[in-house]
């Protein structure tokens, strides 16, 4: 349309020009055109002009009429093209029933969405299983499987079979839009408003019909240009991802002392004996060879273990762990030599095996003495024991180790003691096996008891000591067949015990390196909380093992630092009491006020504890407990310097 | 055998166990493999009496055939990553 009025322009300045070639109009055009106002032109010239004056005018509000109606063609033109869009998008929609139907975000929409997006937001190489979607979406695992198997049969995401198998999305994130998703499950999009559905009673459309197809128009237009690439790239979908990032991670493990996870080589001795190519057999069968074969393992694996303690094979008892050990010992000893001495020694810091099994024998008749370990180092002397030794003393029982506090007994000078009152000496080695130099060829030990899966071996296995030189007689508290010269009946677990023997030679060869190591990374974490105030070590400083450190820090709730550690799995107190809310029992033996022993840490360190594992807890822990006492109304108050204990607090 | 052929079979038998420790999935025994594998090797640097290196080799041998399986068997059951690996690479990069 424009060219057209150009093009009638450009003819009538050609007539224009024509005519002006003559030179006095020539002249009087030029004149007008650049002083159209000067009134010093003759009458003449305005004559000659006003013709072509008029003409021009007409021409221009002809231009003028010409340019509105091409503006309005265009609009006419760019509404067509905006309208032929639209419906080709609604013929992609399926149907035209779904644009005129009113938009409702219904909750399978809704979780097809949810579960593409966070497939869109893994890598692009990785299958996910729909279980770590339920996970992390919290959608029941049933429910995405309906929903995938409509996605799938619409080629929106695309399976793999096997053991790493899963869901990965068939197209680009960029190519599926939230469109398609929502129709790929059988939603429509609807909107909330109007049940009528576009089929309106009585005939005539209500008055705001218009207004929700528009809506819905709108809307379908809107969702079929949404792409989950678009989705991921927005702010709001962040969250999604960092809450993913901090799914439960594995903690460090600074929990050893509680149980070890089991040496690959020590699995694979154990492997070798449980298949029907292995040495499956029952090693007290001495009629075939699958028996014959067992039996060798059973009698290496005594051999390791002794070759660690400097005893003798004969001496070893296989048991199921180093509980059954410990009840043995006691219930066995006492109730062969019983009759006569009826005094038991032991401290109150023992495992919960011995303290129990003693309680269990006071009412049988027996007298115990529980010795009180020196405060804050939680050490039993010598001297103590001699103190509470007598005539009737049968037996006296320790442990070599302590569990929480890694304070070592000094079981050499105790031995030549008890051995002197000829009373049995029987210590729980659970702990201290592969961790301290123990030589029994020497050490005045009768009873010993050991735990395979405190050194890297598997559970469920232990050994007893028991001395045949001078001998110790023990009652069998296992009855059925004899095994174990009669002292422990029930078939042997060849896969446990050669476990544990190979567990015990591999810490017996390592256990210098592993402990200067160990001494080192300790001392490290000593050091780095050192920088906190009000930290004490709980333990002796000096008659220690490195492999555990157990610190309290005041002003601060046990639970609450255990929970903000929770990235490293240290444990307050020890498993065998953990389930109970009462602090440890041996903290509270050594003299810690209950607050103290409440908020006592025990970290502890192993085979796989490395420098980054250190200094990754000394940062956590001083970050967790500045935090912690920053709440605290105790620290405040210690700040500003008032004695806690003169307070009087308020009875309420 | 002669110093030199010993001392590459030797330093094959360490290069081919570092490589093999580092293929454990997890932290905790790649870490562990890798530790004691550099240590012993350096603990028994000085040694030059031929049984004892011989001994040492076939032992050497040994754990390269148990890191083998073990590493397969371990990428087989994986488990989390643990906290302290994400502090350690990004120490590392």
């Amino acid at each position: 349309m424009r060219l057209e009025g150009d093009n009638l322009l450009k003819e009538q300045f050609r007539d224009l020009v024509v005519h002006l070639t003559a030179p006095k109009l020539l002249s009087d055009w030029k004149q007008w055109l650049t002083n159209p106002d000067d009134d010093s032109q003759t009458k003449a010239s305005k004559k000659r002009i006003a013709p072509l004056l008029e003409k021009i005018d007409q021409q221009r509000s002809k231009i003028n009429t010409l340019q509105v109606e091409v503006k309005q063609y265009q609009n006419r033109v760019k509404r067509l093209q905006l309208n032929q869009q639209l419906r080709i998008h609604k013929i992609h929609t399926s149907s035209l029933k779904h644009v005129y139907r009113i938009m409702r975000l219904t909750t399978r929409g809704r979780y097809a969405v949810t579960a593409l997006l966070d497939l869109a937001l893994q890598p692009p190489e990785q299958t996910i299983t729909l279980a770590e979607i339920a996970t992390r979406q919290t959608i029941s695992v049933a429910y995405l499987e309906q929903l995938f198997a409509k996605l799938k049969r619409h080629g929106l995401v695309s399976s793999v079979r096997g053991a790493n198998g899963g869901y990965h999305l068939a197209r680009h994130a960029e190519e599926i839009t939230v469109l398609e998703i929502i129709e790929a499950v059988n939603e429509t999009v609807d909107a909330t408003r109007c049940d009528h559905k576009g089929n309106c009673q009585n005939g005539a459309m209500c008055l705001t019909h218009d207004l929700w197809q528009e809506l819905s128009l709108h809307i379908a237009d809107y969702l079929a240009k949404i792409t989950l690439a678009d989705l991921v790239a927005r702010d709001n979908v962040q969250t999604v991802a960092v809450r993913q990032n901090s799914a439960p991670l594995d903690s460090a493990l600074l929990s050893v002392t509680a149980t070890t996870p089991v040496d690959p080589q020590v699995a694979e001795r154990m492997m070798e004996c449980l298949t029907f190519d292995g040495t499956f057999g029952n090693a007290a069968s001495r009629s075939h060879a699958y028996g014959w074969q067992a039996e060798e393992k059973v009698e290496y694996a005594r051999e390791q273990v002794a070759n660690l303690v400097k005893a003798d094979p004969r001496e070893i008892v296989w048991t199921s762990g180093a509980t059954e050990s410990d009840n043995l010992a006691l219930k066995g000893v006492a109730q062969f030599y019983g009759s006569k001495r009826k005094h038991i020694i032991t401290s109150k810091i023992e495992h919960k095996a011995i303290l129990d099994t003693c309680r269990e024998l006071e009412e049988e008749g027996f007298e115990i003495t529980y010795l009180e370990p020196e405060p804050k180092t939680g050490l039993i002397t010598p001297e103590m024991v001699q103190a509470e030794l007598r005539p009737d003393t049968l037996l006296v029982s320790l442990m070599m180790v302590n569990n929480e506090i890694g304070t070592v007994t000094d079981v050499a000078a105790i031995g030549e003691l008890t051995r002197a009152n000829k009373t049995y000496f029987h210590v729980d080695a659970a702990q201290a096996a592969g961790k301290v130099e123990i030589d029994l060829s020497t050490m005045k030990v009768d009873l010993m008891s050991f735990s395979g899966h405190k050194v890297y071996g598997p559970k469920g296995i232990g050994a007893l000591f028991v001395r045949r030189s001078p001998r110790v007689r023990i009652k069998a508290q296992i009855h059925g067949g004899g095994h174990e010269r009669g002292m422990r009946s029930g078939t042997l677990a060849t896969h446990q015990i050669v476990g544990m023997g190979e567990a015990f030679e591999l810490a017996g060869k390592s256990l210098q390196a592993e402990q200067t190591r160990l001494r080192v990374l300790r001392d490290k974490l000593w050091n780095g909380l050192q920088d906190l105030e009000q930290v004490f070590l709980n333990g002796h400083p000096v008659y220690n093992v490195a492999n555990y450190l157990n610190v309290s820090f005041n002003f601060v709730e046990g639970e609450s630092l255990m929970m903000a550690l929770k990235d490293a799995a240290v444990s307050s107190g020890s498993a065998c009491t953990s389930a109970t809310l009462e602090p440890s029992y041996v903290l509270r033996a050594l003299g810690l006020s209950d607050e103290l022993a409440h908020s006592s840490i025990r970290f502890s360190f192993g085979h796989y504890t490395t420098e980054e594992d250190i200094d990754h807890v000394i940062k956590i822990t001083k970050a967790a407990v500045e935090k912690l006492r920053e709440l605290s109304p105790l620290w405040d108050m210690y700040k500003e310097g008032i004695d806690l204990n003169s307070v009087e607090w308020a009875e309420h | 055998m002669t110093a030199s052929a010993t001392r590459s079979r030797v330093l094959s038998l360490y290069r081919q166990l570092l490589r093999e420790s580092n293929r454990f999935d997890s932290y905790m025994y790649r870490n562990y493999a890798l530790r004691r594998v550099k240590d012993s090797f350096r603990q028994h640097k000085g040694i030059t009496d031929g049984n004892t290196i011989e001994t040492l080799m076939a032992d050497g041998h040994r754990n390269l055939e148990i890191i083998r399986r073990q590493t397969v068997i371990n990428r087989l059951y994986k488990s989390d990553r643990l906290v302290v690996e994400d502090v350690a690479t990004a120490r590392r990069t």
